[in-house]
C-alpha cells in the first residue's frame, strides 16, 4: 500500500518518537509513504472557532495537493488532530456538491475529494499488512497487557471517523495483538485526557489523566498504547507529576508505560530503542520491553486443538489396549496348542 | 383560455398530476389533512395505478392546453399491485426521452414517487414543479416543439416503439 | 346525451369556508350535459342523501357527480345510496375531491373557487363516459390463516375457532407461545405469565378445528381476498409427530448439551433435539440439524436408538403444501433490538452482568436458569445494587429507532419492583427519559414502585465500564439536578426496543402488503381501520403492527378475529367490478397483457367470434375477473387497444384530460 503522508506539526516535535517508529515499521512493512508537497496546518488549534470557511479551506488545501500529486492514494494523517480536520474537510466536500465548489473558490485550486483520510491504525487493518507485519516480529511482547488508549479525535464523531466504533473501539487492539502482546479490556479508552487544558487549565486536566491511568492499571495492563501525539504526551510527561501528587496524599504511585502503538510494534520487529524512538518516552520504556520478549510463551490451545488432542490420545489408548488385548489372546492359544499337541 | 392572473397579471400555469389511488393520492389527502398550503396550478387526477397511465394521456394534456405533466406513484417495491410502478418507470422513462427529444424542457414532463404518508414531499413536489414550469413560461414558449408533439403523438402508438417499451418493461421485472 | 347532477357539498365550513359553493354549482350548470347542480350543507348527512336521491328522481338523471371530500372517504357510502334508494347503477357516479385537495391546501375562495370549479368540470367529464358495472358474487372459503402464533395469534386462532371456522397457525419456531410463556410475571396485576399463556396455547392444541404447523414459513400467497391459495413450507423436524409420544427419554440422552438455550435468552443450555420449555406446544420435541451430530457429522445416533417408539427419522424432508384460506391474520410479533450491536459504551455484550430485560424475565422466573433466584451471571452471586436503562435503542434516531417502545416504562417499573421485592435491603436506580405509564392501574403501579424505594433518575447513562473488583461502574447525568452521577452497579438491565421481526419485509412482499417506515405493518387507517389493511382479506393482530403490550396485543387479536369471522360468515363477496375488459373484436391475441399481469390473470383462449356476419376462432386474451385487482397495467401494453378498464376507461380519462386541459 502506498500513503500520502501529512505530516503536521507534531510529527517532528511532540510526535517525533511516533513518526520514528511508524516510519521503521513501514519500511519493514511494505508500506510506502509520500510527503504531501507544500502543505500547511491542519488547523486544529484555532481555524475552525475562527470560521467554517477556514476550517474547511486549510485542510482541503493540503488534500488538493495531495490529489494533484498523487491522484486518489489515501491521504495518511498520523495525528488524531489533524485526521480529524483533514477528514473534516474531506467530509464536507463530498457531503455536498456545492460546499465542494466553495471550497475549490476558497483554496483556489481544483480539490475532487476523491482521495480517503487514513489515521495511523488503518494501514494494519488492511491483511496483507498485518501479515507482513505478524511475519516480522522477531521479538514478541509475550503476554505483556496493554491498555489501548484512543482519546476523543480519533473515533468522535462518527459523522467524521468511520473507521471504528465510537464507544467501543476494538482496531487498536488487533494491531496490538500482532506483536503478541495481550490487550486489555478496560473502560476508559475514549475517555478525554484533557490535553485542550494542557496549558490552559492544568488543575481541570489532571484528574483526567489521573483516572486514565488508574483505570488502566485497574484492568491488569502494564503498558498504555496511543495512536495520538498529544494524548501520549499528555498521559507519558504527566505521569511523574500526577505520581508527586499522589505520594503527598499517601497514595501509591501510578507506574505504568506509556507507548505510541507503533513503538510497540518497531519493538516486537526487532527495532533498537533508539530506532523505536522508545529513548524519548518521559516514563522508562525500555525495561518492560526487554522484560516481556524474555517471557515464557504459554500458548493456549484452541477448544477444537485440545478435542483433537483429547481423541489422538484416547485412539493411541484404545490401540495399545486392542494390541494388548491381541497379544494376550494369542499367548494362550498358542499355549493350548502345543497342550493339545 | 385565462392563462394569466387577472389582477398581477403573473402567469398561472396549468400543470396535470396522475396520481395512484394508492400511495400519492393518499398522500395528497394527508396533505388536505395537515391542512399543508400549496399553490393550486396543480390539480390531481385519479388513476388505480401509475401503470395505468398511458402515454396518450400525457400526449394528449400537453397537446391540448397543459403546460406541466407529473405522473405519481408508489415507490418502487410498495406498488400496490406489486409491480405497475416498475412499467411506469420503464415506460414514462422512454417516453420521458421522447418528449425531449421533441424539444420540450426536461421540467414540462415529470415523474416522481410519492407514499401515502408523505404529505410533505407532495406539497414540496407540487411547490417546485410550480416553480419551475412558472419560470418556464407557458407552452407556447417551447413553440416549435408543439408540432413535434403532434407527430410525437403520431408514432407513440407504433409497433416499433411498443416492442422497445415491451422488452424494456419485460427485463424490469 | 347524458343527464348528469352535480351535488357540491357544503361540508359545514369546511368547504363552504375556501370555496364559494354556490359559484361552483352555477358554473357546473354551464357544462355540458349538466341537467342540474345544487348544494348541502353535508352531503354524506341522511338528509343530504334524500336530497340527492329526491334530484335524481325529480330531474331524470342518468349520472351523479359529488364535488365534496375525497372519494377514499365517501365514494363507497354515496355509490350505496345509489344502488339502495335510486334505479341508478353505482357506478355512474364520480366525486371530484374538493375538500382534501382543495379547501384545506388553499387559504382563500380567489383561489380555491376555480380549482374546485376545475375539479368539477373534469369530474363531468369523465362521468359523461361511465357505464354501468356490475358486480360478481365470489365464494368465501371459510378458513383463517394466522402467521405467527405468539398470544396475538393464539387470541385470534381461539376467537375464530371459537366462532366455527378451521384455523390454521404458521409458527417458525419449535412452538406456540412467542415471548409471553418466557415472562416472569406481566403488569400490573403481577400475574404470572406462563400460568395465563400457556393454557392458552394447550387449547389451541386441543381445539379441534385448529391446526399448528410449527417450524413453517409462508411462501407464497396467491389470490384474492376469500380465496388466498398459501403455499406453506413445514421444514424438517426429524421426528415423526404420529409416531412420537413426547416422553422426553431422546432428550435426556442426547450428548451435544452445550447449545444455549434461546428460551432462556442464552443464560443455559439445551440439547440437540429439544423443546424449549416443558409446557411447549406442539409438546413434542425436534432435532436442531445445525447441531445435531447425526445430521452435520452422520454419527451419533442415540436418540433413534432410545427413542421407544422409532418416532426419529434423520431422512425427514421440508413438506411444502399449498392450501386455500378466506382469510390472513397477520401476527408475526416483534424483536428486541440487538443492542451489543448498537452500544459499545454499554460494554457491546462483554460484560456479563449487562443484561436485557428478557435476560432478567427469565433470571426472575422461577422456570428459569437460577430458578427464580436473582443471581449474577459473571459470578453467580447476588447483586445489591442495580441499574435500570429505560429507552436503550428506543427513542434514539441516532443509534436505535425513532419510536417509543411503549412497554418499558411499565416493565422496567416492574423490574425494579421485583429486584427489591426478592433482594432485601437491594437498591435499585432507574435511569429514564420520561416515564409514560398510560394504561388501567399503569400509574399506580409505577408510583407504588416508587414509593417502595426505587430511585428513578431521569438522564440516561452515557457510559458503563467494569472495574476489577466486578462493578460496573454507571456514569450518567442527572438532567433535572444538573449533576454528573456514577453508580457502582453489580448488575445492568437495559430495556430494549421493540423492533419488527426478521424478515417482515419479505413477508409483506409475499403477502402484498405496506410496511411503515420503521418495518411495522401499515394498518388501513391508523384510527377508524387499525386492524384491516389495505389488502383485502389481511388483518394485523398485535405488535406485527406496531409495539404494544399484551392487553393491548390481546385486544387487537380479538379485533382482528371478529373482522375475520364478519368475513367468513358471509356466504359469498362482492367482487370489485372495476376490472380489466377487453374487447374481443380488437383483440389480436398478442399476449402482452399475459406477461405484463401481475396476477395471472390474463389468459389467452380460443374463441368462435362473429366477424362481418362470419363465424371465425380465434385466440384472444381472456380476463379472470375474480383475479383481476383493477390495475390497468395491461390495458397500456395492448397495442390495438383493445384491453380497457372498467370504471377508469381510457375515453374517461382522455375527456378529464381534455376538460382540465382546455378549460
Amino acid at each position: 500500500m502506498r500513503y500520502a503522508n501529512f505530516p503536521g506539526c507534531s510529527a517532528s516535535t511532540t510526535g517525533k518518537a511516533y513518526t520514528e517508529s511508524f516510519s521503521y515499521v513501514a519500511r519493514h512493512a511494505g508500506i510506502e509513504i509520500d510527503e504531501v508537497p507544500d502543505w500547511n496546518c491542519c488547523g486544529a488549534s484555532a481555524g475552525r472557532l475562527q470560521s467554517d470557511d477556514l476550517g474547511d479551506a486549510l485542510p482541503a488545501r493540503s488534500l488538493a495537493n495531495a490529489e494533484a500529486a498523487f491522484g486518489d492514494e489515501p491521504v495518511l494523517a498520523l495525528c488524531a488532530g489533524c485526521y480529524s480536520n483533514l477528514r473534516r474537510a474531506l467530509v464536507h466536500a463530498r457531503e455536498s456538491e456545492d460546499r465542494r465548489r466553495q471550497i475549490e473558490a476558497l483554496i483556489g485550486q481544483p480539490y475532487e475529494a476523491k482521495a480517503d483520510v487514513v489515521c495511523g491504525i488503518d494501514p494494519f487493518l488492511e491483511p496483507e499488512v498485518a501479515q507482513t507485519v505478524k511475519a516480522r516480529v522477531t521479538q514478541p511482547l509475550n503476554g505483556l497487557k496493554v491498555a489501548c488508549y484512543y482519546g476523543c479525535a480519533l473515533v468522535r464523531p462518527r459523522a467524521l471517523t468511520t473507521f471504528d466504533d465510537e464507544e467501543d473501539p476494538q482496531s487498536m487492539e488487533a494491531v496490538v495483538k500482532l506483536t503478541g502482546a495481550e490487550p486489555v479490556e478496560w473502560g476508559s479508552k475514549t475517555e478525554c485526557c484533557g490535553a485542550s487544558h494542557h496549558v490552559s487549565n492544568p488543575t481541570a486536566m489532571k484528574p483526567l489523566v489521573e483516572r486514565i491511568l488508574a483505570d488502566a492499571i485497574d484492568a491488569g495492563a502494564e503498558a498504555i498504547a496511543t495512536a495520538c501525539p498529544l494524548c501520549n504526551m499528555n498521559l507519558d510527561m504527566r505521569e511523574a507529576e500526577i505520581n508527586k501528587a499522589r505520594a503527598a496524599r499517601g497514595e501509591a504511585p501510578l507506574d505504568i508505560p506509556v507507548y505510541f502503538f507503533a513503538q510497540l510494534l518497531a519493538s516486537a520487529m526487532g527495532a533498537s530503542d533508539a530506532e523505536a524512538g522508545i529513548t524519548r518516552n518521559f516514563v522508562p520504556g525500555s525495561s518492560l520491553l526487554a522484560e516481556a520478549k524474555t517471557r515464557e510463551v504459554v500458548v493456549e490451545l484452541t477448544p477444537e486443538q485440545k478435542k483433537a488432542a483429547r481423541i489422538a490420545a484416547a485412539k493411541k489408548q484404545a490401540a495399545a489396549r486392542k494390541a494388548a488385548q491381541a497379544a494376550a489372546a494369542a499367548a494362550p492359544a498358542q499355549g493350548k496348542e502345543e497342550a493339545h499337541e | 383560455m385565462p392563462r394569466d392572473n387577472e389582477q398581477t397579471g403573473e402567469f398561472t400555469p396549468k400543470i396535470l398530476a396522475f396520481c395512484c389511488n394508492w400511495c400519492t393520492y393518499a398522500g395528497a389527502d394527508l396533505a388536505g389533512l395537515n391542512r399543508m398550503n400549496y399553490p393550486a396550478d396543480v390539480k390531481v387526477l385519479r388513476v388505480p395505478c401509475s401503470g395505468r397511465v398511458n402515454p396518450q394521456y400525457v400526449l394528449k394534456a400537453l397537446q391540448s392546453g397543459c403546460d406541466g405533466v407529473l405522473v405519481c406513484g408508489c415507490h418502487p417495491g410498495d406498488c400496490h399491485y406489486s409491480t405497475g410502478n416498475y412499467y411506469a418507470k420503464r415506460r414514462m422513462m422512454i417516453f420521458k426521452r421522447m418528449v425531449e427529444f421533441a424539444g420540450l424542457s426536461p421540467e414540462r414532463f415529470q415523474i416522481r414517487w410519492i407514499s401515502g404518508s408523505e404529505a410533505g414531499k407532495f406539497r414540496d413536489t407540487v411547490v417546485e414543479v410550480s416553480e419551475q414550469i412558472r419560470a418556464l413560461g407557458p407552452m407556447e414558449n417551447d413553440a416549435p416543439s408543439r408540432a413535434a408533439i403532434d407527430a410525437v403523438a403520431g408514432t407513440v402508438a407504433s409497433p416499433e416503439a411498443d416492442e422497445e417499451l415491451f422488452a424494456a418493461a419485460k427485463e424490469a421485472i | 346525451m347524458s343527464r348528469i347532477g352535480v351535488f357540491v357539498c357544503h361540508c359545514g365550513t369546511n368547504i363552504a369556508g375556501t370555496v364559494d359553493v354556490e359559484a361552483v354549482a352555477d358554473a357546473a350548470r354551464q357544462m355540458p350535459n349538466v341537467a342540474y347542480a345544487g348544494t348541502n350543507k353535508y352531503m354524506c348527512s341522511a338528509q343530504g342523501q334524500d336530497y340527492i336521491v329526491d334530484i335524481i328522481k325529480e330531474h331524470n338523471l342518468d349520472r351523479v357527480v359529488i364535488a365534496s371530500c375525497s372519494p377514499r372517504m365517501h365514494e363507497r357510502l354515496f355509490r350505496k345510496v345509489l344502488a339502495e334508494k335510486t334505479d341508478l347503477n353505482p357506478y355512474l357516479l364520480e366525486v371530484a375531491n374538493i375538500r382534501e385537495q382543495c379547501s384545506w391546501v388553499h387559504k382563500d375562495k380567489q383561489i380555491g373557487t376555480p380549482k374546485a370549479i376545475n375539479l368539477v368540470a373534469m369530474a363531468v367529464a369523465k362521468a359523461d363516459c361511465d357505464t354501468q358495472l356490475f358486480t360478481h358474487e365470489i365464494p368465501v372459503t371459510k378458513r383463517a390463516l394466522i402467521i405467527g402464533g405468539g398470544i396475538a395469534g393464539i387470541q385470534a386462532a381461539l376467537d375464530i375457532a371459537d366462532a366455527g371456522f378451521p384455523v390454521t397457525i404458521v409458527e417458525r419456531k419449535t412452538t406456540i407461545g412467542g415471548k409471553m410463556p418466557m415472562l416472569d410475571k406481566t403488569f400490573p396485576t403481577l400475574d404470572c405469565s406462563a400460568c395465563i399463556s400457556t393454557p392458552k396455547m394447550s387449547e389451541c392444541e386441543a381445539h379441534p378445528l385448529i391446526e399448528i404447523k410449527t417450524l413453517s414459513e409462508v411462501e407464497k400467497v396467491e389470490g384474492y381476498i376469500g380465496n388466498f391459495d398459501v403455499t406453506i413450507r413445514e421444514k424438517a423436524k426429524y421426528i415423526d409427530y404420529d409416531k412420537c409420544t413426547g416422553c422426553g427419554m431422546c432428550e435426556t440422552k442426547c450428548p451435544q448439551k452445550k447449545i444455549p438455550s434461546e428460551f432462556n435468552q442464552g443464560m443455559s443450555t439445551r440439547t440437540a433435539v429439544y423443546k424449549p420449555f416443558p409446557q411447549a406446544v406442539p409438546s413434542k420435541p425436534t432435532i436442531d440439524a445445525d447441531h445435531c451430530r447425526m445430521l452435520t457429522e452422520g454419527k451419533c445416533g442415540v436418540c433413534a436408538k432410545v427413542c421407544p417408539t422409532g418416532a426419529i427419522d434423520y431422512q425427514d424432508v421440508d413438506r411444502v403444501t399449498t392450501e386455500r384460506y378466506g382469510a390472513i391474520v397477520l401476527a408475526t410479533g416483534y424483536e428486541l433490538i440487538d443492542w451489543t450491536r448498537l452500544y459499545g459504551e454499554y460494554g457491546g455484550g462483554r460484560y456479563a452482568d449487562v443484561i436485557s430485560g428478557l435476560q432478567f424475565e427469565r433470571l426472575v422466573n422461577a422456570s428459569g436458569p437460577t430458578e427464580g433466584h436473582i443471581l449474577r451471571p459473571s459470578d453467580g452471586t447476588e447483586p445489591k445494587t442495580m441499574v435500570i436503562v429505560k429507552c436503550v435503542g428506543s427513542r434514539d434516531p441516532h443509534k436505535g429507532v425513532p419510536y417509543c417502545s411503549r412497554a418499558c416504562c411499565m416493565y422496567g417499573a416492574k423490574h425494579a419492583h421485583q429486584f427489591m421485592d426478592k433482594v432485601p435491603g437491594g437498591k435499585c436506580f432507574v435511569f429514564y427519559m420520561d416515564v409514560r405509564t398510560p394504561g388501567k392501574n399503569y400509574d399506580e403501579f409505577y408510583m407504588n414502585t416508587l414509593h417502595e424505594g426505587a430511585r428513578y433518575i431521569r438522564g440516561r447513562i452515557s457510559k458503563i465500564t467494569r472495574r476489577s473488583d466486578g462493578k460496573l461502574v454507571c456514569l450518567g447525568e442527572d438532567t433535572l439536578s444538573g449533576n454528573v452521577v456514577e453508580v457502582d452497579a453489580d448488575m445492568v438491565v437495559l430495556e430494549t426496543a421493540m423492533v419488527p421481526p426478521e424478515g417482515a419485509k419479505k413477508l409483506a412482499q409475499t403477502v402484498n402488503t405496506q410496511l411503515g417506515p420503521e418495518g411495522f405493518f401499515t394498518e388501513a387507517h391508523p384510527k377508524l381501520r387499525p386492524v384491516e389493511t389495505n389488502t383485502g382479506g389481511l388483518y394485523l393482530a398485535g405488535t406485527a403492527q406496531g409495539p404494544k403490550d399484551i392487553p393491548d396485543t390481546v385486544a387487537q387479536a380479538g379485533a382482528a378475529a371478529a373482522k375475520v369471522i364478519g368475513l367468513l360468515c358471509k356466504q359469498s363477496i362482492e367482487s370489485n367490478p372495476m376490472v380489466a375488459h377487453v374487447d374481443d373484436s380488437k383483440c389480436s391475441g398478442c399476449g402482452a397483457c399475459v406477461d405484463i399481469c401481475p396476477y395471472s390473470a390474463v389468459t389467452l383462449v380460443e374463441k368462435t367470434l362473429r366477424e362481418n356476419s362470419r363465424k371465425v376462432t380465434r385466440t384472444v386474451a381472456q380476463v379472470n375477473e375474480g383475479l383481476c385487482q383493477g390495475c390497468g397495467a395491461c390495458t397500456v401494453a395492448c397495442r390495438p387497444g383493445a384491453s380497457d378498464l372498467l370504471g377508469f376507461n381510457d375515453e374517461g380519462i382522455m375527456r378529464e384530460v381534455e376538460a382540465y386541459a382546455t378549460r
